[in-house]
């Protein structure tokens, strides 16, 4: 049986809510692939400033 | 013959047979035919689905975890495995957002070009430089002992240590005399060796600008001068202001001695007395005592009786006036406990004073009279101090029938008594009132008896003191009429001493009666008296008039408020049937003389006289029921007969002599009493206790 980790649910959570400044209950109510979306898109952005800042 | 038989041939001649058609096998050489369709294809393939099938695998290998393990090692209950989860661990990188690291400001100012260098930017001015850590500061290492903790040595206590006895007093007093002569020479030793420090004193302005107020002058060094001169000045006889006794201090710094402790402890050279203990020494309330016992020399009574003369010491206010036995025991301090025990009971001193009186004041030896004087006993044992309140109610209404029944005289026939003219609430004490009012002493006796009822303990010490001053009084004659004296005995035995005597002899059975007849005799009496006890002056609806014919019937009223105050002594005599003893001693005592001046001129005693005579005839006792009617009757004889001044010299010789042990006659008759009583109790209270259902074992 395969399970959602907690402590990863309340990271990507916590990822989003922070870049997204979006209510918890707004995050919870989103399905599991589409919070990992939003967490790759934010993920994709940071990387991208962190090129621009490297760069 | 047998008809049915086949016919003869004759008849029919051989015809043709027909031809037969002839069949062909030809096509058994013809080539089979080929298939021209090619096979259908199945919609449900049977291999796959056979295979599907449950009835087609192999039963051991599903049903044997669904079997059942009975073994001893074997887990309870049904496990088809545990679900654990798996967390997972794929999913999303999440990437950190980049922040701008900014330079410290100093490195911002300083990598600002100039306007020269503006040409030339340094990129490399906005590198992150990480600034310098500020210098720390040094450490200290703080030292650590190695060396072994200090440890307490533990002393033990050797024999030698031993609790050390207190000096006597006396040392100490004396080492505290010595010691200020010595601190005073310290003292001045130390001054000089110890010089207070300079300390620079501040300016206010300094001082202002530390918090502080304005500098005080030093302070001088007196404070135990100070503290001694508190010392001093709790002595109360050398009272002195606190200015004083400081400034006092401050030049003599020794304690002066108080005057008390030299008196108790005779060290006059003590110097060193506790300061505490002062006021517990002023209080001495029994020095103070014997400084005021002495005797005073001035009494008129003291030639007459020092006995007398020692109780009526203490009063003040009536030793300038003539002596007044009622008054005079009123006020003697019977409730010091110091004097009462030095000298004579108080009860003694009654009939000695008022039987060594001369005949003028003869009396004031009335018996009812010598009874209130008992009460005035009794009140001045609780107040000895207490204002006596005899003469402003004098002057009350009692004391005008007294002067009206003095002017008529003592031969003048007393007149018919009309009862029903008094009060309602008129009792036993009605007759005390007239008798009191007949005698000119009473003006001083009878607010006495408002304060205090007829006592029977004090009516019992009179009677165990009674016999020496009585049997003198009456046998030396003296002048005066020893009636009264003999009246007061009779009425203090038949009242006191007879029923306590003659229940001392008889077991509780024998007389079931007796005492109780003598403690309800007893009772009745002190009720009637506590009730009646602001009766003889206070009660204002006593008939005020002294002319009057119901004021001149004053003794025939004594008589019948007798009778009519003792119904159930009446009562009560006829039940008795004990031998009349002492019943006819007290018939005996009292003289036929003044019985018949009285049978002459009051008729209501003749016929109490006469009831009691015949009670007496007929065998019966009534010593203790007739013993009011007695006293009463014989006390209305001695009022005449003191007045007529006729003497019984038989009458002291007749005169029974008191039990000694009355008290603990009745500390036996209570004894009985109440161990009957306690069993009867105790009795009921566990047949009680037992109906109950919770009996235990009580004994």
């Amino acid at each position: 049986m395969t399970t959602y980790a907690t402590d990863r649910l309340f990271e990507e959570v916590t990822y989003v809510a922070y870049h997204l400044h979006w209510p918890l209950d707004h995050i919870l109510d989103l399905e599991h692939p589409i919070r990992q979306r939003f967490v790759q898109e934010i993920a994709s952005i940071n990387r991208r400033l962190s090129e621009a800042a490297e760069g | 013959m047998w008809p049915f038989t086949r016919k003869a041939d004759t008849a029919s001649p051989v015809a043709p047979t027909p031809a037969m058609p002839q069949i062909h096998f030809d096509w058994k050489h013809l080539p089979p035919i080929q298939r021209s369709v090619a096979e259908l294809p199945l919609t449900i393939p049977t291999e796959p689905f056979a295979a599907e099938l449950a009835t087609h695998q192999d039963p051991r290998a599903t049903a044997q975890p669904l079997g059942h393990n009975v073994s001893l090692e074997a887990p309870a209950g049904i496990v088809l495995g545990m679900a654990r989860p798996q967390t997972r661990s794929d999913g999303p990188e999440l990437v950190p957002a980049s922040r701008p690291r900014r330079r410290p400001v100093a490195q911002r100012v300083a990598d600002v070009p100039l306007l020269g260098e503006l040409e030339t930017p340094d990129v490399d001015g906005f590198a992150v430089e990480e600034p310098p850590p500020p210098p720390s500061a040094p450490l200290r290492r703080l030292e650590v002992s190695t060396g072994p903790l200090p440890s307490v040595q533990l002393t033990s206590v050797t024999p030698d240590n031993g609790p050390q006895p207190l000096r006597p007093l006396q040392e100490v007093a004396i080492a505290a005399e010595q010691q200020p002569a010595e601190a005073a020479e310290t003292e001045e030793s130390a001054e000089e060796a110890t010089e207070v420090p300079f300390y620079p004193r501040l300016t206010l302005g300094q001082a202002r600008r530390l918090g502080l107020g304005a500098p005080i002058p030093r302070v001088p060094d007196t404070a135990t001068n100070v503290q001694r001169s508190s010392d001093a000045s709790l002595s109360p006889t050398t009272p002195s202001p606190p200015s004083e006794s400081t400034a006092e201090a401050e030049e003599v710094p020794q304690f002066q001695p108080f005057p008390l402790d030299i008196l108790v402890n005779k060290w006059p050279e003590v110097v060193a007395p506790a300061p505490i203990s002062r006021p517990q020494r002023i209080a001495s309330p029994l020095t103070v005592a014997r400084s005021v016992s002495p005797e005073r020399p001035g009494d008129a009574t003291s030639s007459v009786e020092p006995i007398d003369a020692a109780l009526s010491q203490p009063e003040a206010t009536a030793s300038a006036s003539p002596p007044e036995p009622v008054q005079r025991f009123a006020e003697s301090p019977q409730g010091d406990g110091v004097t009462s025990d030095q000298a004579v009971p108080p009860s003694e001193a009654g009939p000695v004073a008022e039987l060594a009186r001369p005949p003028a004041i003869v009396a004031a030896t009335d018996p009812k009279r010598t009874m209130l004087a008992d009460t005035a006993i009794g009140e001045a044992e609780e107040s000895p101090t207490a204002p006596l309140p005899a003469l402003p109610l004098a002057t009350e209404l009692g004391v005008k029938k007294s002067l009206a029944s003095d002017e008529r005289g003592p031969d003048v026939p007393a007149k018919p008594f009309d009862p029903h003219a008094r009060d309602d609430s008129s009792t036993a004490e009605d007759h005390v009132d007239v008798a009191l009012a007949t005698s000119p002493e009473a003006r001083t006796i009878a607010p006495l008896v408002s304060e205090r009822p007829h006592l029977g303990t004090a009516v019992q010490r009179t009677t165990d003191s009674a016999p020496s001053p009585a049997r003198t009084a009456t046998e030396g004659g003296g002048g005066h009429d020893p009636m009264p004296g003999r009246a007061l005995l009779i009425h203090e035995r038949v009242h006191v001493d007879e029923p306590l005597r003659q229940d001392a002899g008889r077991t509780l059975a024998e007389r079931p009666d007796a005492g109780w007849a003598g403690m309800e005799i007893k009772a009745l009496k002190e009720r009637s008296v506590e009730a009646n006890l602001p009766l003889p002056l206070a009660r204002s609806a006593f008939s005020p008039a002294p002319t009057s014919p119901r004021d001149q019937s004053a003794p025939s009223v004594q008589a019948s408020s007798a009778l009519e105050t003792w119904p159930s002594v009446q009562m009560s005599a006829a039940r008795e049937t004990r031998p009349s003893v002492r019943a006819s001693s007290v018939l005996e005592t009292s003289p036929s003389v003044q019985t018949s001046s009285l049978l002459e001129t009051r008729p209501s005693v003749q016929t109490s006289t006469a009831v009691l005579e015949s009670a007496i005839d007929d065998g019966a006792d009534a010593t203790i029921q007739r013993a009011p009617l007695q006293e009463w009757t014989v006390s209305a004889a001695a009022d005449l007969s003191s007045t007529m001044g006729t003497a019984g010299p038989h009458a002291a010789a007749e005169t029974p002599a008191p039990g000694g042990d009355d008290e603990a006659r009745m500390e036996d008759l209570a004894g009985k009493l109440y161990d009957r009583i306690r069993i009867r109790l105790r009795n009921e209270l566990l047949v009680d206790r037992e109906r109950a259902g919770f009996l235990t074992d009580l004994r």
